[in-house]
C-alpha cells in the first residue's frame, strides 16, 4: 500500500504541530473564559454588562491583552526544534524546504493562537457584545498576535537554545522602548530645557504591538501592525534560510551577533545603572560611581556567560566587547555632558517659527492658562501667531540658550514662589516642533528681568488677552467663592457656591480685570495683610479638572462683584 | 549516483571537510570509513541536505540535494543521533512521514515492525537504544528510498537483528538497485557487505576503490633473506606503506599487485616469501598510518 500523500508537506507539518501542542489553545481558551467571560456572567446589571463588554471589545481589559500576548509568545516556541542539534538535524533531513518548515510551523502557531480568540469572540457575541464590535476585537487581537508572534519568531531564528530564545524575546520586545526611555531619561538628566516631545511619547506607546493596539487602535494602526508583522516574518524567513543548522544548541546561531548583543545589552545596562545610581547617590558621588561600575560588571559577566556559555569571560571576544562597551559609555557620557548635539544652546530664529505656545508659571493663577481648559483645545496648546509674540517668545528662549552656554539654571525650583518657569512650544515653518522648558530662581535677577520683559510683551498683547479670555473658557460645572481670609473649604460660612447666572456675572467681571491687567500685576506677590478671595472652578466630563484662582488686590471689577453679590 | 565534488566545510575556524570528493555508483553499497573526527558524519549531513557546504557541490542523479524536496524524498536516512517526536509511537510517526515521502509503503512498514517485533503503539522514546535504531531503519526503508544513507546504523544492534537489517538492505539493493552509503567503525562487517570503500581522513578522501580491487592492491609481505643481509634498494621498486623487521624476517605492507610484488621480490632470491591479502581493518590502519599520528602510534 503506497502512500498517496506526496505533496502535503504543509498539512503534515501543521498537523504534527497541532497534535503536539493541542493543549495550548485549550489552556488559553480556558484562561480567556476565566479572565473575560466569567466576569460578565457574575455581573447582574445589564448596564454594567454592556459597559464591561464594551471594555473588552475596546481592548481595555489588561488581562485579556496580557493573555493574547502570552498566547502569541507560547505559540512562537513551536520552533523549539531549532534549539537542539538533534531535532534540527532530523527536521531538516526530511523532504521539506526551509520555507515549508517555516510557514508550516507559522500556520500552526497562528491556528493555535487564534482559536482562543475566536471562541472568546463567539461567547462575547452570545452575551450581547455586538457582532461588529466583536469582529473588530478579533481583527485587533489577531493582528496583535501576528505582530507579537513575528517578534517571537525572529528571536527563535537568531537564537540557538531555549534560554537565549527567551532572553531574545524579551530583548527584541524591549529594546526600542528601553532605548527611547533611556534617551528620554538621559536628556532629562543632562540637557537643561529638554521637554519630551509628543512624538517620542507616541513612539514609546507604539513601540510594542500589544500596548499600541490596546490604546486606541484604528484601522490604519491595525494595518500598520499587520504590515510590521509581514515585514518581520519576511526578515525571519530570510534569516531561517541562512541559518547554519550546525549552530543549533549554541546561544546565537550567527557568530557576529554574540559580540553585538553582549555590547548592546551591557551598554544599555550601564546607561541605566549610571542614571539610577547617580540619581540615588548624587552626580559627583564616588559611592554612586562604584555602585554603577559594580552593576555594569555584573551585567557584563552574566551576559558573557549566557552568550559564550563559559564562565571564562576574559576571552578575546569578551575583551573586545568590554573595550567597545567602555568606548560607547564614554562617548555617551561625553556626548550628553558636553551637549555635542547642541540641544541646550539651540535657539530657532523668529523667522523660522510659525507660531508659539507659551506657559509661564510665575504667579499663583498660572494653571488657568492651561490650553485644555479652553474651548476646542482638549489636549493641545493655544498658539500665538502675532509676530510680536513669536519674536518675544523666541527672544526669551534665546536668552536661556545663551545663558546655558556659559552657566546653568541648576538649583531652581519652578513650582515654588521662589522660582519662575517658562515653557515654550514652537511650531516651525518646516513642520517640525521645538519644545523647551526652563526654570530659574527668582533671585537670578539677570534672567528674571529678561523673562519679565518678554513675558510682559506676550501677556499684555491683544492676541493673548483674546485667546485666554474667560469667555473662551469651557463652561465650568461649578464655581465656588471662598471667603476673604480663608482658603479652607470646610468653613461653610465663608464658602459660596454660585448658580449659573451668578457664574456668568462673576466670569464677566473677572474677564474685565484680566483684559486690563498688566504682567506686573499678574505676578505681584499678594500684599502682606491682604486676605484674598479665591474662586474654585470645576470642569467635569471625562477629564475632571479643578482650578483655584486668587483674586488679586488690583482685580477691581471682581472684588466689586463679590462684595455686591455675596 | 551520489557525487560529492570538492566539498569544504568549516566550523568555528576548524576545517571539517577539505575538498572532499566521493563517487557512489547506483546500486552499490559504499562503506565510508575514517578515524574519529575525519568528517564522516559531516559529509553525510551535507549529502542529506541538512547542512550546506561552504564550497563544492553535492548531486544525486545529477540534481543538487540542498533544499531539493524531490531528491530528498528519495533518500532514506538513519542518523548516528536518533530523534523522535516526544510522545509519538511508531505508527503515529509513520503517518506523519507518509505525508512527506511519496514512495512511503505502509504495508512494508507494518511488515517490518512485526518482523522486528516492535510495538507500534508504544512511545519510541521509551524504546531501548537498539530498538530505536531498528525503528529508525524501519522508517528509512519504508520510505522506499533510491538512496539509503546510514550513519553507524548497526552499532548497538544484536547479531540477529543486524543480520535481519542487512538482509532488508541487501534485498533492496538487489531488487530495486538502491544505492547505499554506510558509515561505520565495524570494518569487519563493512568488509562483508560493501562493494566500494572510501577512506577519509582530516576531511579528505584517502582512498576510494572497489573493495576487491583495494584488497587485491594492498598486500602483507613476509620476507627473509639468507644470512639476514638486505640491500638498501631491495624494495625501491615497490610502494611500501609500512616496513617492520622482526629478527631476520621483514614485514612489509605494499600497495602493488600480487604479480608485481612476486616479480620484484623473487628476483632478489629470498629465503622466505609469503604474500597475503589484507583485511579491510588492516588496510584502514596501514593506509591511515601515514595520514594520522594516532594510527601511527597504534601500529
Amino acid at each position: 500500500m503506497r502512500s498517496a500523500a506526496s505533496s502535503r508537506p504543509y498539512a503534515s507539518i501543521i498537523g504534527k504541530h497541532l497534535k503536539r501542542f493541542w493543549s495550548l489553545p485549550l489552556l488559553y481558551t480556558a484562561s480567556m473564559f476565566l479572565a473575560v467571560i466569567m466576569p460578565v456572567m457574575l455581573l447582574d446589571e445589564t448596564e454594567s454588562n454592556k459597559h464591561y463588554l464594551a471594555g473588552i471589545t475596546g481592548q481595555e481589559n489588561p488581562l485579556a491583552v496580557f493573555l493574547i500576548v502570552c498566547i502569541a509568545v507560547s505559540a512562537g516556541l513551536m520552533y523549539e526544534y531549532l534549539e537542539r542539534k538533534i531535532s534540527a538535524n532530523y527536521m531538516h533531513s526530511l523532504p521539506v524546504t526551509r520555507t515549508q518548515l517555516f510557514f508550516g510551523t507559522l500556520a500552526a502557531q497562528m491556528i493555535v493562537s487564534v482559536i482562543p480568540v475566536a471562541v472568546t469572540a463567539a461567547a462575547l457575541i452570545a452575551m450581547g457584545a455586538g457582532v461588529s464590535a466583536s469582529l473588530m476585537w478579533v481583527l485587533n487581537s489577531v493582528v496583535m498576535i501576528a505582530a507579537t508572534l513575528a517578534i517571537t519568531v525572529l528571536a527563535c531564528m537568531i537564537s540557538g537554545n531555549v534560554l537565549m530564545t527567551l532572553f531574545n524575546i524579551c530583548f527584541l520586545n524591549g529594546v526600542v522602548p528601553m532605548t527611547l526611555f533611556l534617551a528620554d531619561a538621559s536628556m532629562n538628566e543632562w540637557i537643561e530645557g529638554y521637554v519630551r516631545s509628543d512624538i517620542l511619547e507616541k513612539i514609546l506607546i507604539n513601540s510594542l504591538p500589544a500596548v499600541s493596539l490596546a490604546t486606541g487602535a484604528g484601522i490604519i494602526k491595525i494595518a500598520a501592525w499587520a504590515l510590521f508583522a509581514a515585514v518581520v516574518i519576511a526578515v525571519s524567513l530570510m534569516i531561517y534560510k541562512k541559518r547554519p543548522i550546525e549552530r543549533s544548541g549554541d546561544s546565537l546561531v550567527f557568530g557576529w551577533t554574540k559580540s553585538a548583543l553582549l555590547t548592546v545589552v551591557t551598554f544599555l545596562g550601564a546607561a541605566f545603572a549610571e542614571l539610577l545610581f547617580l540619581d540615588l547617590f548624587g552626580k559627583d558621588s564616588i559611592a554612586g560611581i562604584v555602585a554603577a561600575l559594580i552593576a555594569v560588571l555584573s551585567i557584563f559577566i552574566v551576559m558573557s556567560i549566557l552568550i559564550y556559555r563559559t564562565p571564562k569571560v576574559l576571552t578575546k571576544s569578551g575583551i573586545v566587547c568590554a573595550a567597545l562597551t567602555i568606548a560607547l559609555i564614554a562617548g555617551y557620557n561625553f556626548g550628553f555632558s558636553h551637549d555635542v548635539l547642541g540641544i541646550e544652546t539651540k535657539a530657532p530664529g523668529a523667522s523660522e517659527v510659525e507660531k508659539v505656545s507659551v506657559e509661564a508659571i510665575c504667579h499663583e493663577n498660572g494653571p488657568r492658562y492651561d490650553g485644555s481648559l479652553f474651548k476646542g483645545n482638549k489636549n493641545g496648546n493655544i498658539y500665538l501667531e502675532d509676530r510680536q509674540n513669536v519674536e518675544a517668545a523666541c527672544d526669551l528662549q534665546k536668552v536661556f540658550a545663551e545663558y546655558l552656554k556659559s552657566g546653568s539654571l541648576e538649583g531652581s525650583d519652578a513650582y515654588t514662589q521662589a522660582g519662575g518657569a517658562f515653557d515654550v512650544s514652537m511650531k516651525l515653518k518646516n513642520g517640525r516642533s521645538f519644545d523647551r522648558s526652563y526654570s530659574w530662581e527668582r533671585s537670578n535677577k539677570a534672567i528674571n528681568d529678561e523673562a519679565e520683559k518678554y513675558l510682559a510683551v506676550i501677556y499684555e498683547s491683544s492676541e493673548y488677552k483674546e485667546k485666554f479670555s474667560f469667555s473662551k473658557m469651557k463652561a465650568c460645572d461649578s464655581m465656588i467663592v471662598y471667603g476673604s481670609g480663608t482658603l479652607e473649604a470646610d468653613e461653610e460660612e465663608s464658602v459660596v457656591s454660585l448658580d449659573r447666572k451668578q457664574q456668568t456675572g462673576l466670569l464677566a467681571a473677572m474677564d474685565k480685570d484680566f483684559q486690563s491687567r498688566t504682567y506686573k500685576q499678574e505676578i505681584q506677590t499678594v500684599k502682606k495683610g491682604y486676605d484674598p478671595y479665591s474662586i474654585e472652578m470645576e470642569f467635569g466630563g471625562d477629564n475632571y479638572q479643578s482650578v483655584t484662582l486668587t483674586v488679586l488686590p488690583t482685580d477691581k471689577y471682581t472684588l466689586e462683584w463679590i462684595k455686591k453679590n455675596i | 549516483m551520489i557525487k560529492v565534488s570538492g566539498v569544504r566545510k568549516r566550523f568555528d575556524g576548524v576545517t571539517a571537510l577539505d575538498g572532499l570528493d566521493i563517487n557512489i555508483e547506483k546500486g552499490s553499497i559504499y562503506g565510508l570509513v575514517g578515524t574519529n573526527g575525519a568528517g564522516k558524519t559531516t559529509i553525510i549531513k551535507q549529502i542529506m541536505g541538512i547542512q550546506r557546504p561552504d564550497e563544492g557541490e553535492i548531486t544525486i542523479d545529477g540534481q543538487p540535494v540542498y533544499e531539493n524536496t524531490e531528491v530528498k524524498a528519495k533518500l532514506g536516512y538513519v542518523s548516528d543521533e536518533l530523534y523522535f517526536f516526544p510522545g509519538n509511537g511508531m505508527r503515529e510517526t509513520a503517518k506523519f512521514l507518509a505525508g512527506l515521502y511519496p514512495g512511503w509503503d505502509m504495508d512494508r512498514f507494518e511488515k517490518m515492525v512485526a518482523d522486528f517485533g516492535l510495538d507500534p503503539k508504544k512511545k519510541i522514546t521509551s524504546f531501548s537504544k537498539g530498538m530505536q535504531k531498528q525503528a529508525a531503519l524501519i522508517f528509512a526503508l519504508s520510505a522506499m528510498p533510491d538512496c539509503l544513507i546510514l550513519d553507524e546504523p548497526i552499532d548497538g544492534l544484536d547479531p540477529v537483528v543486524r543480520l535481519k537489517a542487512w538482509k532488508y538492505i541487501i534485498d533492496d539493493v538487489a531488487e530495486r538497485q538502491t544505492t547505499v552509503l554506510v558509515s561505520s567503525h565495524n570494518l569487519r562487517e563493512m568488509e562483508g557487505y560493501c562493494d566500494h570503500i572510501g577512506i577519509i581522513s582530516k576531511g579528505r578522501m584517502v582512498i576510494e576503490r572497489d573493495l576487491e580491487d583495494l584488497k587485491s592492491d594492498v598486500h602483507k609481505v613476509q620476507i627473509a633473506f639468507k644470512g639476514g643481509f638486505v640491500e638498501a634498494d631491495t624494495y625501491a621498486d615497490l610502494n611500501v606503506l609500512h616496513k617492520e623487521t622482526r629478527g631476520s624476517v621483514t614485514l612489509l605492507i605494499v600497495r602493488e599487485s600480487r604479480e608485481k610484488i612476486e616479480e620484484v621480490l623473487r628476483a632478489k632470491d629470498p629465503a622466505i616469501l609469503d604474500i597475503l591479502p589484507l583485511s579491510l581493518e588492516e588496510i584502514f590502519i596501514y593506509e591511515l598510518g601515514g595520514e594520522s599520528d594516532e594510527i601511527s602510534s597504534i601500529i
